[in-house]
């Protein structure tokens, strides 16, 4: 199923302002564009969901995901980083970042400083970022675990109308800290490898206020499995991740590879295996072609559940959200990058496919004949400018 | 609770890091060996662009973020 497809373009500058110390600018317009599932659960009759304030109604037909509604997810981000070098084997490199979308704006700073040794073959660096986010839902933020009201108004797609019925909403914000420490050493004369650590610590407002847990029916009969109601989701306001990064690159003289692998945890649940491939393949006249393959492999969230049954006690968090579900990713894509002048030129178009690992065991009644993890599958198509003066 | 084998993994991953930390003593090249090192393909901060687009990507669909640097800018994809 074709669900989120993803479009970006960016315009990054870099300048020189005297030697030793640098400039740059990047500006990004991406748009994530489709539905998303909004966590409850498919049944065989249809359904209608609300946003916080009964308004912004959408239905979904039996038998289907429900997906939450017309989603048009555009980011405008601006970033800045300044580079100074502080003698002959230390620099220091600070940036700004900021990012807003539909409902959703970020403030960031970080600082970093990197040092070399042994002539210039080992680096070691060490910064640490901080970031304010706000979210400004429509319809505001609703209770955690709160029933979902049902529909007022005529259930139009647009989620506007809740803007409409004269909420005003609460905003809500979170505030996350990243710590980063990495080892960069030269292996030898064509290749390079790169260890890192960091640390991201989160607190805040962290749940997702479109989403829903759905309570399902267990009594034996006709209408078994399906939902009694739907609740909006609640996750924990903290969360502490941690990772450990490790690359290589080797250079064959034309061509190039690129391997990584980072392994992440936290205090969630969440333990993630990333895998990465990239082979540049160097082609006549500066161009060039790019294969990349992604693997990734997930365990849930502890307060995953796809559902809960009307006799299951509420837990203090629960969420359905497949983000936060055991799962396998690939995503497999090519790039193409040609010089024009002082400026290069690309486009690279991925496809990722996201299957869950859940065998769905837990499903009673009319559950058992809906697809409770249906596959994920999105197209990027990234378009990049760059220029040096 | 963390389970044993998710500690066996940690420690794991720890040595492999440390056992390159300690085999870095003997590596690396001479200032007239850069060559290859010297092209912007071998940097490690070489894609940052594109890897800040697929961070934001793999954010709206997978539960994990970050982990590589933040030195181009922040993602805001939190």
């Amino acid at each position: 199923m074709d669900r989120v497809s993803a479009l970006e373009t960016v315009v990054s500058l870099r300048k020189e302002l005297r030697e030793g110390q640098n400039l740059g600018l990047k500006i990004v317009y991406d748009a994530l564009t489709g539905a998303s599932g909004n966590g409850a659960v498919p049944s065989d009759v249809p359904q209608t969901f609300t946003g916080p304030s009964g308004g912004g109604s959408y239905s979904t037909p039996a038998g289907e995901t429900p997906l939450d509604g017309t989603f048009k997810d555009t980011r405008v981000a601006a970033s800045g980083t300044f580079e100074q070098s502080l003698g002959s084997d230390t620099r220091w490199t600070a940036g700004a970042n900021f990012s807003t979308e539909y409902d959703y704006r970020s403030l960031g700073v970080s600082s970093s400083l990197a040092r070399d040794f042994d002539k210039r073959n080992t680096t070691l660096s060490g910064g640490f970022s901080i970031s304010w986010d706000t979210i400004d839902p429509v319809g505001g933020v609703p209770d955690p675990l709160a029933v979902m009201l049902a529909a007022t108004g005529g259930g139009d797609d647009d989620r506007d109308d809740d803007e409409e019925e004269g909420e005003e909403g609460d905003a809500e914000s979170k505030v996350i800290f990243d710590g980063l420490l990495s080892l960069t050493q030269i292996v030898n004369r064509s290749t390079v490898v790169m260890v890192a650590a960091s640390v991201s610590h989160q607190s805040g407002y962290m749940t997702d206020p479109y989403k829903f847990v759905s309570i399902v029916d267990e009594a034996p009969g006709a209408g078994q499995g399906r939902p009694l109601e739907h609740r909006y989701e609640r996750r924990p306001d903290r969360r502490t991740k941690k990772s450990l990064f490790a690359e290589a690159k080797h250079h064959f003289g034309h061509d190039m590879i690129d391997l990584s692998y980072r392994y992440l945890w936290d205090d969630w649940g969440v333990t993630s295996h990333t895998a990465e491939l990239r082979y540049r393949w160097a082609l006549p006249k500066g161009h060039v072609l790019q294969p990349h393959l992604r693997a990734y492999r997930q365990e849930a969230a502890s307060f995953y559940h796809r559902f809960l049954t009307a006799s299951d006690p509420l837990p203090t968090y629960a969420s359905a959200d497949y983000r936060l579900g055991k799962m396998d990713a690939v995503t497999l894509g090519l790039k193409y990058a040609r010089p024009i002048g002082p400026s290069t030129v690309s486009v690279r178009v991925e496809g990722y496919k996201q299957l869950s690992r859940d065998n769905g065991d837990e499903a009673i009644g009319v559950l058992r004949d809906m697809d409770l993890y249906p596959a994920v599958d999105a197209v990027m198509v990234h378009l990049g400018f760059s220029r040096q003066w | 609770m963390i389970q044993a084998k998710t500690w066996g993994v940690r420690a794991g991953a720890l040595c492999v890091l440390l056992a390159l930390c300690q085999g870095c003593a003997g590596m690396g090249v001479e200032p007239w060996e850069r060559d290859l090192l010297a092209k912007p393909e071998m940097t490690m901060s070489a894609e940052t662009v594109e890897l800040s687009f697929d961070e934001h990507v793999y954010f709206s669909k997978e539960a994990s973020s970050g982990g590589r640097g933040f030195a181009g800018g922040g993602c805001g994809c939190n």
